[in-house]
């Protein structure tokens, strides 16, 4: 069953600062499975930003160890912690975080340039066209960032996010700057292209509503693993029900 | 890497246009400033040097205890003070000829002259004058004193015992063309001369002391049984003259041989002088345009905060995002460089243009010389590499997180 773990987490610690100590995660274990789309939810400075960041390999662990394909990512010094982002993961942010230098096209194809170090050849554009329009922006293909709304922006940000094929998309609050129903929207489309590519997902997300479409609900407290829901198997308001209910469900978080 | 590195960095600073304009107008007023001042100064010594030694000899290959009178420094100091100690009968180069068979084969030596130097007085009818004379063989000393050239009156050719004389002791003497006038040399032997020539040498103690005669004459007045006083060279780059000399005195150890720096002191510590200033200045421009560009781009790397995180968050190493900071340090210095290499030739050609039309009040001329021009081209687009160390080390210290965190 091993080749179906995707993700890792062994006892992972996060501890903030020098003097003063702050401790965001205590001890998480965890695996995801090949193909699962996992939300993360739980209150503010609960943690789940860090652990997606830590997840993401943008940040690295006080103690414990993260695999991702079996690949050990405290073994990688920071170049090569970045050409696995590059190769392996997308990204997709609460702020869209473009490039306003350069237009729709040319942001999508920015992962393979960072890749490949030379101009993109026909098939990777043809990629990039393919996922423009794919987000619904085959209009939009060579305009420049700033002349784009805020929820073609954060279209353009998935389609960037997807170029290099990622084994795992990580996305940290993807609707949190756009209104309710552009976000409702990009998330339709975000789940929708997960699904035909069956890629891994996960994604940290204050929106209950967002969380109940996910095979696996985890919600942290504390930096701590707390509640663990599968809303697809046992019902939306059977989920919810648990969701609501002030007890955590985990009782040993590092058997999970 | 490199490639979308320079991607980005171009865009960036195509981004920010007011922001590159400025600065760009900024590295080429400074380099610009630099290729003229450069150019003026590197003209103005060029001028002066020339002036000074452009028609004398720029290295004398003495006999031992003699000063030769020949090099004449910038104060003009009077030739017959420098001739008041007796010349000794032993101060003379025997035999010349294989002296010269040896020099002709020093590659950097342009002119070689034998020259036989001595005193006498000159009598025209009632007046008369100490005098040097100076046995010469008119073509060789020609291309160092350019005499033929200088010949207001009558035919510069020497032979038989024609004599040509400078204008100023010409004119004291009332001497014309086919003159008689008759010298007497320290040994008391006194003899006829015609002049054939007036020469004019812009120097009026020159003018009015020395006398050229044939060579083998001078040979014969002095009694120097084919011997001479001195060989004097002219070299084509003038500030060689050490190192030239320097391998003379290994091939003829038993003779002094003299520079024109050694009677030009003054002149060279001016010049020396002056072109540490320049430097100075030269210097103090490019590290303000250094600071500029460093400043600029230092602003640049919080203004592109964002843009770096994730850059660097969807994989971009440190050496790729520091690539970027580089490339539009070399990209500013070698554009802006370019653009004051541009101004500062058209500067040259206004002033040169100027010294055209102000009718000789500028008397020299200010020339673009193409390896400075590239050096400082060069120089100044590796002082902006440098200006870009910091900026590159910045954003090689931001952490994607933390610009993705504060949004």
């Amino acid at each position: 069953m091993a080749d179906d773990i995707l993700l890792e987490l062994r006892q992972v610690n996060k501890v903030y600062g020098q003097l003063v100590k702050y401790q965001a995660l205590f001890d998480i274990t965890m695996k995801v499975p090949r193909g699962q789309f996992l939300a993360l939810i739980g209150p503010s400075g609960s943690g789940k930003s860090t652990l997606l960041n830590i997840v993401g390999a943008l940040d690295r662990p006080t103690s414990g160890e993260v695999f991702i394909q079996g690949v050990n990512l405290a073994s990688l010094d920071d170049d090569e912690l970045a050409r696995f982002r590059n190769q392996f993961l997308g990204f997709i942010f609460q702020f869209h975080y473009l490039l306003p230098e350069f237009n729709a096209l040319e942001n999508v194809l920015i992962p393979s340039w960072i890749a490949t170090r030379r101009k993109p050849g026909k098939e990777i554009i043809e990629r990039a066209y393919f996922l423009l329009k794919r987000v619904g922006l085959e209009k939009e293909v060579y305009k420049k960032i700033s002349l784009l709304s805020g929820g073609q922006q954060q279209r353009v940000a998935i389609a960037r996010a997807l170029l290099n094929s990622p084994t795992l998309i990580l996305a940290d609050e993807p609707t949190g700057a756009l209104d309710t129903k552009t976000g409702d929207q990009v998330l339709e489309l975000l789940a929708e292209i997960r699904k035909e590519s069956g890629t891994t997902m996960i994604m940290v997300t204050h929106n209950r509503d967002v969380a109940l479409r996910a095979d696996r609900i985890i919600e942290l407290i504390d930096g701590q693993l707390c509640k663990e829901v599968y809303p697809q198997r046992i019902g939306k308001e059977e989920a919810e029900k648990i969701l609501e209910d002030h007890a955590c469900n985990i009782e040993n978080v590092n058997t999970l | 890497m490199f490639a979308f590195a320079a991607r980005v960095a171009w865009r960036f600073l195509k981004n920010s246009r007011s922001q590159t304009i400025f600065i760009l107008l900024g590295i080429t007023v400074g380099v610009s400033i630099q290729i003229f001042l450069s150019s003026l100064i590197s003209g103005l010594q060029a001028n002066l040097v020339e002036r000074t030694v452009g028609d004398a000899p720029h290295i004398i290959i003495a006999p031992q205890d003699r000063t030769p009178s020949s090099i004449i420094g910038l104060q003009g100091k009077v030739v017959s003070s420098l001739l008041a100690s007796p010349t000794k009968e032993e101060a003379k180069i025997p035999s010349w000829q294989p002296l010269t068979d040896t020099i002709d084969q020093i590659e950097q030596l342009r002119v070689v002259s034998p020259l036989v130097e001595g005193q006498g007085v000159v009598r025209k009818g009632e007046r008369s004058r100490t005098i040097v004379v100076k046995g010469v063989i008119l073509e060789r000393a020609d291309q160092i004193y350019e005499l033929r050239e200088r010949v207001l009156d009558g035919i510069p050719i020497l032979g038989g015992n024609s004599v040509l004389v400078g204008k100023e002791l010409a004119e004291d003497l009332q001497l014309k063309v086919s003159d008689l006038l008759e010298i007497t040399t320290p040994n008391g032997k006194a003899r006829n001369f015609i002049v054939n020539g007036v020469f004019d040498l812009q120097n009026q103690n020159i003018n009015s002391t020395w006398v050229f005669l044939d060579l083998p004459l001078a040979q014969t007045i002095f009694n120097l049984e084919g011997a001479i006083s001195f060989v004097e060279i002219q070299i084509d780059e003038v500030f060689q003259s050490e190192k030239i000399a320097a391998r003379l005195k290994q091939e003829f150890p038993d003779y002094t041989i003299e520079t024109w720096q050694t009677r030009n002191q003054q002149l060279l510590s001016a010049l020396r002088s002056q072109s540490l200033s320049s430097y100075m200045i030269q210097f103090f421009i490019l590290l303000a345009v250094t600071l500029g560009i460093a400043s600029v781009l230092v602003v640049s790397v919080s203004q592109k905060i964002r843009e770096i995180g994730i850059l660097k968050a969807i994989g971009t190493t440190n050496t790729g995002v520091s690539f970027i900071f580089l490339i539009q340090g070399a990209i500013l210095g070698l554009f802006g460089s370019s653009l004051g290499a541009l101004a500062g030739i058209s500067l040259i050609r206004l002033f040169q243009r100027a010294a055209a039309a102000s009718g000789g009040a500028i008397s020299f001329t200010i020339t673009t010389n193409p390896r400075s021009l590239l050096l400082i081209v060069i120089i100044s687009t590796l002082a902006s590499l440098f200006a870009a160390i910091s900026p590159a080390r910045q954003a090689i210290k931001l952490v994607p997180i933390e610009v993705i965190r504060n949004g």
